[in-house]
């Protein structure tokens, strides 16, 4: 396992007072909630900082962690990464167990290995029989507009708790191939029935549920169920209107500009969103492109323009 | 090597709706706080009179999840939790519109 430096995580001395780490906690778990945060990574620091909290919080586990000495001094190291001193369970003592109110799938195997034996202390005597269905959880995903129009099955590489023989839970890497729901939109979820923790004796797993996001599109943006491409015209198909031929995610399509449309105008095609009961719509929005003047020729026109137009689009402001 | 098993599942918002004990099932969480949440505005019966009357969306079932979360973690209470939740959402709509209008922009220039 690799050594966790979590004061370093916190941002604190190692003679930090119970307020200051919890002023560290609260100000950093602010800044990295996966539900709040946009930064990078955000979902891996705020795990690494939760399990940070779990034990600088805990005096009894606080004193235990601090026996390993400034870095790691005092562990270990062997082609299995660091290891506590020998000896070192005899002299710590966690009477709260090993995890509290955090979540025990969140923790690294550094912690699991130090702090998560006395998790499975907590588990019921033996001969009593308790179920207790397995915990849900919950992933962000990203996927593909297309992906959700058409259907199509994706793979993702997920962090999940597995217990092992001894009851310690450990984060295991695990791929996944989902079926995406067709018409899914970006900020509903997919469920997977019993795809997350194991159940505890004869009750079944938790669920997977699969919180989607999509990736940015080249050309489409998507609000809801509706799917809107910004479509570069000249001013002249604006202004004599024309037919031309649009990208959309499921083909080409004809559609026909209104003539003397101005820049911005959002022409809908009904239906063509996102796929479902209400399915959404497609939106296109005009969006006017100059030739540039350093084509002679099209000098020469703007200066016909100006010359022959009586046109001051500044008039309302005065 | 896990076999590649394809999965499939189903929208969880397009799913039928919950009462107040399935929530509270799927949230691992007391009717209490859920009460407390509909109390807040944070999620609200779609249908019902009563608290054992009370449907909900199942889109309410990640509002909820989401709440408590932010309650466990950060410790604010349903009241903040309520307005963290509105910024939130009207942050992430303006992020679109701000989306559609860079765009918008950077294809004119």
């Amino acid at each position: 396992m690799e050594y966790k430096d979590y004061y370093n995580i916190l941002g604190i001395e190692r003679s930090a007072q119970k307020g200051d780490i919890k002023r560290a906690y609260r100000k950093l778990a602010r800044k990295y909630h996966p539900d709040v945060s946009k930064e990078d990574n955000a979902e891996a620091k705020f795990k690494e900082v939760n399990e940070a909290y779990e034990v600088l919080k805990d005096q009894e586990k606080r004193d235990a962690y601090d026996l390993l000495g400034e870095n790691g001094q005092y562990g270990q190291y062997s082609s299995e990464g660091f290891q506590p001193p020998p000896n070192w369970q005899d002299n710590v003592d966690f009477s709260s167990g090993g995890y509290t109110d955090s979540n025990k799938h969140d923790f690294s195997s550094f912690f699991a290995d130090l702090f998560g034996h006395s998790h499975a202390g907590a588990s019921p005597s033996s001969g009593q029989t308790y179920n207790s269905k397995g915990d849900n959880i919950r992933a962000k995903v990203s996927i593909d507009l297309e992906d959700s129009i058409n259907n199509t099955t994706r793979s993702f590489t997920l962090q999940m708790p597995e217990m092992d023989a001894s009851g310690q839970v450990t984060n295991q890497q695990r791929t996944l191939k989902v079926k995406i729901p067709k018409g899914i939109k970006a900020g509903q979820t997919i469920r997977l029935a019993k795809q997350g923790s194991a159940g505890i004796g004869d009750a079944p797993a938790g669920d997977l549920l699969l919180e989607i996001a999509f990736n940015e599109h080249q050309i489409y943006k998507v609000d809801g169920s509706d799917i809107y491409l910004n479509l570069p015209v000249t001013p002249w198909e604006l202004a004599l209107g024309a037919k031309i031929k649009i990208p959309t995610p499921t083909g080409k399509v004809g559609i026909t500009i209104p003539a003397n449309s101005q820049q911005g105008r959002k022409l809908r095609l009904k239906g063509r969103g996102l796929p479902s009961k209400q399915a959404g719509d497609f939106y296109v929005v005009l969006q006017v492109s100059i030739p540039p003047s350093t084509d002679p020729k099209a000098k020469m026109l703007y200066e016909q323009m100006q010359k022959e137009l009586d046109y001051n689009p500044r008039s309302y402001l005065f | 090597m896990a076999t590649q098993v394809i999965l499939t599942g189903y929208i969880l918002e397009d799913s039928p709706k919950l009462s107040l004990i399935e929530l509270c099932e799927h949230c691992h969480t007391q009717k209490k706080a859920m009460i407390k949440l509909v109390d807040h505005g944070i999620i609200s019966p779609c249908k019902g009179q009563t608290v054992s009357q009370w449907r909900f969306e199942s889109h309410s079932l990640m509002r909820a999840n989401k709440a408590l979360q932010l309650k466990h973690d950060l410790g604010i209470n349903f009241a903040g939790i309520a307005l963290a939740l509105e910024l939130m959402d009207e942050i992430d709509s303006l992020r679109i519109a701000l989306q559609c209008n860079n765009s918008a922009l950077q294809k004119a220039s």
